[in-house]
């Protein structure tokens, strides 16, 4: 199996203090993989390791088989990130501008967006479900709606992977079945491959097929079997773990067969 | 008063032509550089640019180089400036941006007292219209130029930073490059504006007309389409009424700017009030 992020050794802290200490593990190709544990427990730090955001005291991280401080294919990876601290609501932007600004690199400078940037705009939206609102301001949109805007932003470049940073913080729990649903679709009927952190232990139950745990400096990816859920997570959390699952998941996702 | 057709009509005279033609490129360049920066929460980057072009003024008067150099070379240097210490505090725009301001005014302190009389100082804090140079016409319509094709050319990109500068890293905008040349773009406006707008009030020529212009607009592209027109009818509204009435022009064409942010914030709460009366009628 092909593989998408490799990371080996790698340990990261802030002065002296080591956040990460020599954490080796592997996602392949078409994986979903739901990131969990503890607030503390580095999962932010890994992100940004794996964005290049910050460098890694010590190990080495391979994105699509390239060294990240080489790596030049950042076209081809998604960023979804919390919504809350990304964006300014009151931006003059619209819907389809802000997705399309995704593809300003692939357009180039000096050159303006022609009818073909316009309709992989107009079919981003369409996965999403927002096609009606590419004229509206992104401020005025909920936060739901908000959110399905940047992921259509990310897939808009047809990445081959993406990264979630807790993307459900503050979403009402319909539309965050919904968003599951879509990455569960984009991930098996497209093939990408998810990395999603979340607090949601749920839904990360239901919707990967491996789970990361976060604890103790270090990462213990697990395959996503009934029988981790109940032993593991415990001693992940400390305490019992009661799995909720969102039932209405799939039954109200935005346009189904859309993609 | 003066005949339409007369030699002593406003257009035909050389200095307002002059005046007009500086005038219109600084309409373009001051809103559309200004979008941004108001968008980037720096609306006071254009004050600590300008009271450090002032201090330039004052050396280039000095040194004896024309003062529109010594601005433009002073401010290039504050703006880098500010770049820098920036990243020192990051989330903290502010700072970088006071620090090079009391530097500016420290230093234009310092400087005018050596200026010698006869040299006037104070037509760059409220501008003039009054004999500019064919130097100064050429250095200024150059930079503006510049300055301007510079802007149309990064318009998406520059979008896409001050929206998500993280996103447009990832995408494989080159953040870093693009930030260095909007500063200077910056730095080059509010020097080159300082000579007929002057340095105390263009930095509100770079935030009134953005800000008037998101009151209404709804979309990017129409937030900087309505700067520049708003720009433009403060810019030519006020060098004229500066003419006839012989008042000084950034005076002018600042007060103009207020006027039409106020007049657009009414007529904005107008048409919400009619909106909601429909509403309610509707509903009823």
């Amino acid at each position: 199996m092909e593989k998408v992020i490799e990371i080996s050794n790698l340990s990261f802290g802030y002065g002296e203090r080591l956040i990460l200490e020599d954490m080796s593990f592997s996602v392949e190709k078409g994986d979903f993989v739901g990131v969990i544990g503890p607030n503390g427990s580095g999962k932010s730090t890994l992100l940004k390791l794996l964005l290049r955001q910050i460098k890694p005291i010590k190990g080495e991280i391979k994105l699509l088989g390239q060294n990240i401080e080489k790596f030049n294919q950042w076209n081809k990876i998604g960023y979804v990130a919390q919504k809350a601290s990304s964006f300014n609501t009151s931006f003059p932007a619209t819907v389809e501008e802000v997705v399309s600004a995704n593809l300003f690199p692939q357009i180039g400078l000096f050159k303006r967006i022609k009818s073909k940037h316009r309709e992989l705009v107009y079919k981003a939206l369409e996965t999403v479900g927002m096609e009606d609102y590419k004229d509206r301001l992104i401020g005025n949109l909920s936060g739901g709606q908000q959110q399905r805007v940047f992921i259509a932003r990310v897939l808009v470049s047809e990445p081959e992977l993406i990264f979630l940073d807790e993307p459900t913080v503050g979403i009402d729990s319909e539309s965050e079945g919904a968003l599951y649903c879509l990455l569960g679709r984009l991930n098996q009927e497209r093939g990408i491959t998810i990395v999603m952190v979340s607090h949601d232990i749920g839904a990360v139950t239901v919707h990967a097929n491996k789970i990361a745990c976060m604890g103790n400096k270090g990462l213990v990816m697990n395959e996503n079997t009934e029988e981790f859920a109940k032993n593991s997570l415990r001693e992940i959390y400390g305490h019992d773990v009661n799995l909720h699952a969102h039932k209405h998941c799939c039954t109200n996702c935005w346009k189904k067969g859309a993609i | 008063m003066f005949g339409i057709f007369g030699e002593d009509f406003i257009l035909n005279l050389g200095f307002m032509q002059r005046a007009y033609f500086i005038g219109l490129l600084i309409a373009i360049m001051a809103p559309a550089i200004g979008v941004i920066v108001v968008l980037r929460r720096q609306s006071m980057i254009g004050d600590s640019l300008a009271h450090t072009s002032l201090a330039g003024v004052a050396f280039g008067l000095i040194a004896g180089i024309n003062p529109i150099v010594g601005a433009t070379l002073f401010s290039i240097t504050a703006a880098l400036g500010i770049e820098k210490i920036r990243r020192a505090f990051p989330k903290y725009a502010e700072v970088s941006i006071a620090v090079i301001m009391s530097t500016g005014i420290g230093l234009a302190g310092i400087l005018s007292g050596y200026v010698k009389s006869g040299f006037s100082l104070s037509s760059y804090l409220f501008g003039s219209i009054i004999a500019i140079s064919d130097f100064e016409l050429l250095i200024i319509g150059v930079l503006s130029i510049v300055v301007i094709a510079t802007f149309a050319a990064l318009f998406k990109e520059l979008f896409f930073i001050t929206f998500d500068e993280e996103a447009a890293r990832l995408a494989g905008v080159p953040v870093k490059i693009i930030n260095f040349i909007f500063a200077v773009l910056t730095a080059v406006t509010i020097a080159v504006s300082s000579r007929i707008v002057g340095t105390l009030v263009i930095s509100s020529l770079l935030v009134l007309p953005p800000a008037s212009a998101m009151q209404v607009a709804k979309s990017f592209k129409q937030t900087i389409v309505y700067s520049l027109l708003y720009g433009i009818f403060s810019i030519v509204t006020g060098l004229t009424l500066s003419f006839y009435l012989d008042m000084v022009p950034g005076g002018t064409i600042v007060l103009i700017s207020v006027i039409c942010l106020v007049l657009t914030l009414v007529y904005k709460n107008l048409l919400k009030g009619l909106i909601v009366k429909k509403t309610l009628v509707k509903a009823n």
